[in-house]
């Protein structure tokens, strides 16, 4: 203590500065708290270590929530946004979501700044060596030069830099990215000090390419939406002045698949160097080649990287092949045959923690204040790491200010179908995010994302005054507008009954003759009229069979051995804990027998309530 | 749970006569009716021991077994009491046990809880239940695969099916990466769809089919009123100790009873009396008896010399005539009767009474079960059963009604239909996880970029 100041003592500290990070120390500060984030490098937060995009199916609704609950992913990807695109358009309103090129350099800036704009926030240059712990309390963290910081709680985002090692051929290198190094002191204490079980996970990244080295006749243009739309409603416009970016689409070609099965042996991922589980949806192009052979062509996305930034990110060759080989690989590539290999790509394997070991509000179970975010969980993606970022960072908030925590309901939010697959599914290859995981997919769409979740940001104080005050407009909007509806009659039938059918859109029943409505944002307007058109399904939905998922789970039933669930089951599902039916069908390991037997079980407990 | 009482041995004097309880705490409750016997016994030691009164009088002395759940048959703690086959002295206990506070069991009820607690699946319980009914040894043997094996049973392949369309749909709303040639459209999801439903409806016919016919090669006795039919029937079973029972389901019950052969059980079914009469209750009798000679295999007319004349009713298949009561005749006036009533058809004279000519009429009877059960062998594997007719009907409703907004485009709504009734088909097939239908994915397309 230095003149009455606690110097290095805080009420909420983030180790790491990702995007979960980012998330998780913008969420301490926006609730008050005093944070302080702890990062390798202060010139690479937010950095954008693999592709240069954000959003998409799935991951875009995670990004729309995040920007409901007032967080930064949604602002920084618009704001350093090249090239904007709803996806799945035809496919249903529920499943569209925005996925945005961006300009990385200006993403990460904008993050830093966005960061120290926060009077309440410090960031620190260091690396964390070790823990300090007290009973079920961690007490302080230890940095490389000796410091220590003591805090009241602490979220651990550590991304793949925990032990971190990235491997091209059969040469290996201590680090967490290319060009920077790994956080190899903490998995140590992670696993003796703290208890917890460490795995080991593996992901991978392409070559990036010169842009000025590539022939972009062969390909094909893939522009953006025009106009395009952007994840937060306080988004102008693109940031500089001229149109979108476009990608690029071209493919390998029979030469490519030759290349890759000529130098397997040289690839240590089938040469058995690589131990860690990989994520399938995300394979490499050696994968590719081998798990389908008959495929002749694979696609790449040629991205920009950067607004006047030749390097550029061919998505689809992700690979760890050696430097010689990926050479060969991109000149085999219709476009790419004299292109420049900037940077080479490369896998890293990392540590995470087995995500069964945290409550579902991400705090480490056996421990009273620490909290883990982000791809030490298991996941992949940035999305999913900004989500689990901002669950955990208010969740460290509430523990440091002693008030109670919040889970995300999965019925309510991707962030409580990511939370709640997590802790009660763990995880055996790279978590991400798709709509198939949400069995409320109907109610959970990117359009409605500030309705579900606002108010629930403004009760935590995550909201500033602005935003809360105008997403109450929004919904006094909306319910005038609900009511002008109801009353209204379009060609002699009710105008709502009408808009119910799939054929009928907001635009194409009221033209211009609703008074307000007709000059909302577009994304009001579809937010509105999908609202109306899943009512029906919704209210099905709410009134399930008499063993629905979400029938509870009393504790005292995991206490006493169910008929037909054998020991090691029993055991399972009580380090699991879960909460209702449905939360049990997600542990892992546990048989559909015994899950059976334990749905019989609830179905007679509910039949002797129901009597 | 409450305590069941049932007894697991057919109700006839035999050997053995075996008595099981199934429920919680059945040492507690039922411990004390056996001397001598430890407090806490060891599962699935044989106790040789008394079952005793509660005034120390023994009912029976026999082996018990103790299985603690849920290793058990029916996941619970069970009781198994293997008594001498005397139906006296195991109703005796039965009551007694009974009064203790076991309930008796309905029929099915052991593999029912069997089922509840995971011992085994419904489609297993339901193989088993095939197994012990299954009409001959072929049968007995798909229903023996069956239950070792639940992947050979049809069923899974339609499970297999859902998984690929569950798969088809995910794929559909969250990998757009895929190339536009191998990316599913909506047209593959309805074709998928309605192969489904093909494969359904196709599944539920063949089910309603086998519930409709008894399985196996069936004999129906049929003749006026007092010719013997009962006397012959009980003369053939009750040399065979076949078991007869009652099925219901018509208007006037119809006796069936098995007579096990090599190649396959002949079930015989006893009718009632058929005469020319006006009386509209008959008539419906008649119309009942001709519906149900459309299922049999093998109809036998009974005449007797009292009343040799044919019984009114025309049968186009496959039948054989017997003259009981032969025994009332001496053997020329037979000879003559069947000269004069007779001429040129083949006749089987028996008698009931006397046993006589018997075995001429079942070697008979014999050669055609085995013909029938020899070129018949895909008939006879039909596995028909009410639950599973039940549950696929209801999955094809529902798959029904999921399939409508998809045929108007409605993607999610229909997949959205489709796992609202998740129960459903997860009665049927077992649980389908997430990550079982992810597997199918990386398996059949090539995704991410």
């Amino acid at each position: 203590m230095i003149g009455g100041r606690l110097v290095n003592s805080w009420d909420v500290v983030v180790v790491g500065g990702g995007h979960s990070g980012i998330e998780a120390a913008l969420a301490a500060c926006r609730m008050g708290l005093r944070t302080l984030m702890v990062t390798l490098n202060i010139d690479l937060i937010g950095q954008m270590s693999c592709n240069p995009s954000v959003g998409g199916i799935g991951k875009g609704h995670i990004v729309a929530e995040i920007e409901a609950m007032g967080g930064a992913m949604g602002r920084l990807a618009d704001m350093s946004g090249l090239q904007f695109r709803m996806l799945n358009t035809r496919k249903g309103y529920a499943v569209q979501a925005l996925r945005v090129q961006t300009d990385r350099y200006r993403y990460r800036d904008l993050a830093r700044r966005r960061l120290e704009s926060f009077p309440g926030l410090s960031l620190r240059q260091g690396e964390v060596v070790g823990v300090e712990r007290k009973g079920s309390r961690v007490e302080a963290l230890v940095l490389h030069d000796e410091t220590r910081i003591s805090a009241r709680s602490f979220v651990l985002t550590t991304g793949t830099f925990l032990s971190g090692i990235l491997h091209q051929g059969f040469s290996t290198l201590e680090g967490g990215r290319a060009g920077d190094r790994a956080s190899r002191r903490l998995s140590a204490p992670l696993s003796g000090e703290l208890g917890l079980q460490l795995g080991r996970l593996k992901t991978g990244t392409p070559p990036r390419l010169s842009g000025k080295t590539i022939d972009w006749s062969k390909m094909v243009i893939q522009p953006g939406d025009e106009p395009p739309s952007f994840f937060s409603g306080q988004t102008r416009g693109l940031f500089y002045e001229g149109g979108q970016i476009p990608c690029h689409l071209t493919r390998t070609t029979a030469r490519t698949s030759e290349i890759i099965r000529e130098n397997l042996d040289r690839s240590p991922l089938y040469s058995g160097k690589i131990k860690g589980i990989g994520p399938r949806y995300c394979p490499s192009i050696e994968d590719k080649i081998v798990k389908f052979p008959d495929r002749d062509s694979h696609h790449i996305f040629i991205e920009p990287e950067g607004l006047g930034i030749d390097e550029v990110y061919p998505n689809g060759i992700s690979t760890s092949l050696p430097v010689d080989v990926q050479e060969q690989i991109v000149g085999s590539i219709p476009g790419l045959e004299r292109a420049v290999i900037m940077r080479p790509g490369y896998a890293v394997e990392y540590d995470f923690v087995f995500p069964d070991q945290l409550d579902h509000g991400l705090k480490v179970r056996h421990l009273d204040n620490l909290f883990l975010a982000g791809q030490i969980n298991g996941t992949t993606g940035y999305e999913e790491a900004a989500g689990q970022g901002l669950v955990a960072g208010i969740n460290a908030a509430a523990c440091a200010s002693g008030s109670s925590p919040w889970y995300p309901d999965r019925s309510l939010s991707y962030l409580g179908v990511m939370v709640d697959d997590l802790v009660t599914q763990s995880v055996d290859e790279p978590y991400r995010m798709f709509t198939s995981r949400a069995e409320n997919r109907l109610s959970l769409r990117y359009h409605n994302a500030d309705m579900r979740l606002s108010p629930v940001a403004i009760e935590l104080g995550l909201l500033g005054e602005e935003e809360k005050q105008g997403f109450l407009r929004k919904m006094e909007e909306f319910s005038a507008g609900r009511a002008e509806v109801s009353r209204k009659v379009v060609g002699g039938k009710k105008a709502l009954d009408q808009l119910r059918r799939p054929e009928v859109s907001f635009d194409d029943l009221f033209e211009k003759d609703l008074s307000g409505m007709s000059s909302w944002p577009a994304s009001w307007k579809i937010a509105f009229e999908s609202e109306v058109k899943y009512e029906g399904y919704i209210q099905i939905h709410d009134s399930r069979s008499p063993l629905s998922g979400d029938t509870p789970i009393p504790g005292s039933v995991l206490e006493e051995m169910v008929p037909g669930i054998s020991n090691e089951m029993m055991l399972r599902l009580r380090r699991a804990n879960p909460k209702t039916f449905y939360e049990a069908l997600q542990v892992k390991g546990v048989s559909p027998g015994a899950l059976e037997a334990l749905r019989m079980r609830l179905k007679l407990q509910k039949l002797s309530h129901d009597i | 749970m409450d305590q069941i009482v049932a007894l697991a041995t057919p109700p006839l004097p035999g050997p053995l006569g075996i008595v099981r309880l199934s429920g919680p705490d059945l040492i507690a409750s039922f411990g004390k009716v056996f001397s001598p016997f430890p407090e806490s016994p060891t599962p699935r030691h044989a106790y040789l021991t008394c079952i005793v009164n509660p005034d120390g009088t023994p009912i029976d002395e026999g082996i018990v077994l103790f299985f603690r759940g849920p290793d058990s048959f029916t996941g619970e703690d069970v009781l198994e009491l293997q008594m001498h086959g005397n139906l006296h002295s195991l109703r005796q206990i039965q009551n007694f046990l009974v009064s203790l506070g076991a309930r008796p069991a309905k029929p099915g009820e052991f593999s029912y809880r069997a089922f509840l607690h995971q011992k085994m699946s419904l489609l297993k319980a339901e193989s088993l239940n095939r197994m012990i009914q299954a009409p001959s040894y072929q049968s007995y043997l798909q229903g023996l695969n069956h239950f070792l094996s639940p992947s050979a049973d049809p069923l899974s392949r339609l499970r297999d099916e859902l998984v690929s369309l569950l798969a088809h749909f995910y794929v559909m709303v969250d990998h757009l990466d895929l190339p536009e040639e191998e990316s599913p459209v909506l047209a593959d999801l309805l074709s998928r769809m309605d192969q489904l439903l093909l494969k359904l409806s196709l599944m539920v016919r063949d089910q309603k089919k086998g519930l409709k016919r008894r399985s196996g090669f069936t004999v129906a006795l049929v003749g006026h009123p007092n010719s013997g039919k009962s006397s012959l029937f009980n003369r053939i079973l009750g040399e065979t100790r076949a078991i007869v029972s009652t099925v219901p389901g018509t208007t006037r019950d119809v006796i069936e009873g098995r007579y096990p052969t090599s190649f396959g059980d002949v079930i015989f079914l006893d009718t009632a009396g058929i005469r020319t009469t006006d009386d509209p209750l008959e008539k419906e009798g008649i119309r009942m008896t001709r519906s149900l000679l459309k299922e049999t295999s093998l109809v036998v007319f009974l005449r007797t010399p009292e009343d040799p004349s044919p019984v009114s009713l025309v049968h186009r298949g496959e039948s054989i005539t017997v003259l009981n009561k032969s025994d009332l005749l001496s053997k020329a006036a037979l000879g003559e009767l069947i000269g004069k009533l007779f001429p040129g058809t083949s006749l089987y004279p028996v008698s009931s009474r006397t046993g006589k000519g018997l075995p001429d009429l079942l070697g008979a009877i014999e050669e055609r079960a085995r013909v029938y059960y020899e070129g018949n062998s895909q008939d006879v594997q039909g596995g028909a059963s009410r639950v599973r007719l039940d549950l696929l009907m209801r999955f094809q409703r529902s798959l029904r009604a999921a399939r409508i907004p998809l045929s108007g485009g409605q993607l999610l709504e229909s997949l959205h239909g489709l796992e609202q009734v998740r129960r459903e088909w997860e009665d049927l097939f077992g649980i389908v996880s997430h990550q079982e239908v992810y597997d199918r994915i990386f398996s059949t397309f090539c995704i991410g970029k």
